[in-house]
């Protein structure tokens, strides 16, 4: 059952990790308040795109190139409680409770902001085995677990087109440490196209770069030696459109670049310094 | 057989006749107002949502028209049609009038509705909550 419940999250979690952005993503494209309203929408979809991803790894999923995929995402609240599962967001998918609202400003709690991906069967297996060859390794580098379930705070202030956004996490999947961000988004309007803009400055704990970065003395192989990961400050900077089609169907596209702090790309498991996406999505919303 | 044929085809000529002067008599003596497209579509409720109108009108006479949006006058003209392409900016449906600008009466009307995507995201009281 574990199993079945996360590989239907890794399913969503790696379809949103492509199409990452911030929930102040929907926020700034909608240049206005994501609260309180009773209800919500869901919406199905197409992507395709380029991403540039970083990883060295040998499995053809993360190669850089042209993707392309299926979109399900949506956003639903009652009485204060949420679920956001947007396909533009960098944050996973985010469930919450809004605890106040006071002025310009939202305060929620983050029961759950869940990115990544995991599959417990695989860990289990290569942590039962003794001696693992370096095939098994270089097979355990490529699948290990990234999820990373955030539980926290998240406080929202909205002054006209402007949105800001700080965020500050736990993970509580298995102590994975601490990711907080800052970011900045601001919406125009040009008749009925709607473009943004968002920067961001990412905090990611020593413990958590070490989880998605690190490379224990167990799981080194000839060309990926140990390496420990420091804490680290990511910048990132995205711009974006989206387009009603007609009263169901929306275009968005989006590009985002982020510098990966050295930390980050001096691993072995790194090949950049940066991570670039750009998309372009139609999905129909219900 | 020639008699009867000749018979048939003038009652035919005079149905098609009457068809033909009743419709262009109609033409004449009728108001038009056609806008195209009739709705408008913005991403967010609330947003202002644009549009370029397409605006036909076909009057009775050669006498001063107007066309109104939602009271405020956009177009006026002495011809008996008149054709013009509109840039309209709303945030909620308008109804367009076509009206004598004499005697201000509305010979014909027709609604351009604004719709969205997405539903306003209005924010609850200010304050704490707890459940």
């Amino acid at each position: 059952m574990k199993k079945f419940l996360f590989s239907g999250l890794s399913l969503l979690l790696s379809l949103s990790h492509i199409v990452h952005a911030g929930d102040i993503a929907s926020d700034v494209r909608a240049g206005q308040n994501s609260v309180d309203e009773n209800g919500g929408f869901f919406e199905l979809g197409a992507s395709a795109g380029y991403y540039s991803n970083p990883r060295i790894l040998s499995s053809d999923d993360y190669d850089d190139g042209f993707v392309a995929g299926l979109i399900m995402s949506g956003d639903y609240r009652y009485n204060g409680f949420f679920i956001e599962a947007d396909h533009n967001t960098s944050d996973g998918l985010n469930l919450g409770y809004t605890l106040a609202n006071i002025d310009n400003w939202t305060i929620d709690l983050l029961a759950g902001s869940v990115i990544g991906k995991v599959d417990t069967e695989f860990t289990d297996e290569f942590e039962k085995k003794e001696f693992p060859t370096d095939e098994e390794k270089l097979e355990y580098l490529d699948e290990r677990d990234t999820l990373f379930a955030g539980a926290g705070i998240r406080l929202t202030g909205y002054f006209n087109n402007f949105v800001m956004q700080y965020r500050l996490v736990t993970d509580i999947y298995e102590s994975n440490g601490v990711v907080s961000t800052i970011r900045f988004g601001r919406n125009w309007q040009y008749r009925n196209w709607n473009y943004h803009g968002i920067f961001s400055l990412e905090y990611t704990s020593e413990k958590t770069n070490n989880y998605w970065y690190g490379i224990s003395q167990d799981e080194a192989v000839l060309q990926y030696t140990p390496y420990e990961a420091k804490d680290s400050f990511n910048v990132s900077a995205e711009v974006g459109v989206s387009y009603p089609i007609n009263e169901n169907w929306v275009y968005r596209s989006f590009a985002r670049y982020k510098w990966l702090d050295s930390t980050i790309s001096n691993s072995p498991l790194i090949d950049d310094d940066y991570e670039f996406v750009v998309i372009n999505s139609i999905t129909y919303v219900f | 057989m020639k008699r009867k044929l000749t018979i048939q085809t003038k009652l035919l000529l005079t149905v098609m006749l009457y068809f033909l002067t009743s419709s262009v008599f109609a033409a004449s003596d009728r108001s038009l107002l056609k806008i195209k497209p009739q709705k408008c579509i913005a991403l967010h409720q609330g947003q202002t949502c644009y549009q370029t109108l397409s605006i036909e009108a076909l009057v009775p006479s050669n006498e001063e028209y107007c066309i109104f949006q939602n009271n405020q006058e956009i177009s006026c003209w002495h011809a008996r049609q008149h054709q013009f392409e509109f840039e309209f900016e709303a945030t909620q449906s308008q109804m367009f009038e076509l009206r004598h600008k004499v005697s201000g009466q509305t010979l014909a009307e027709s609604k351009v509705t604004v719709a969205w995507v997405y539903k306003s995201k209005r924010k609850s009281a200010s304050g704490w909550r707890l459940f």
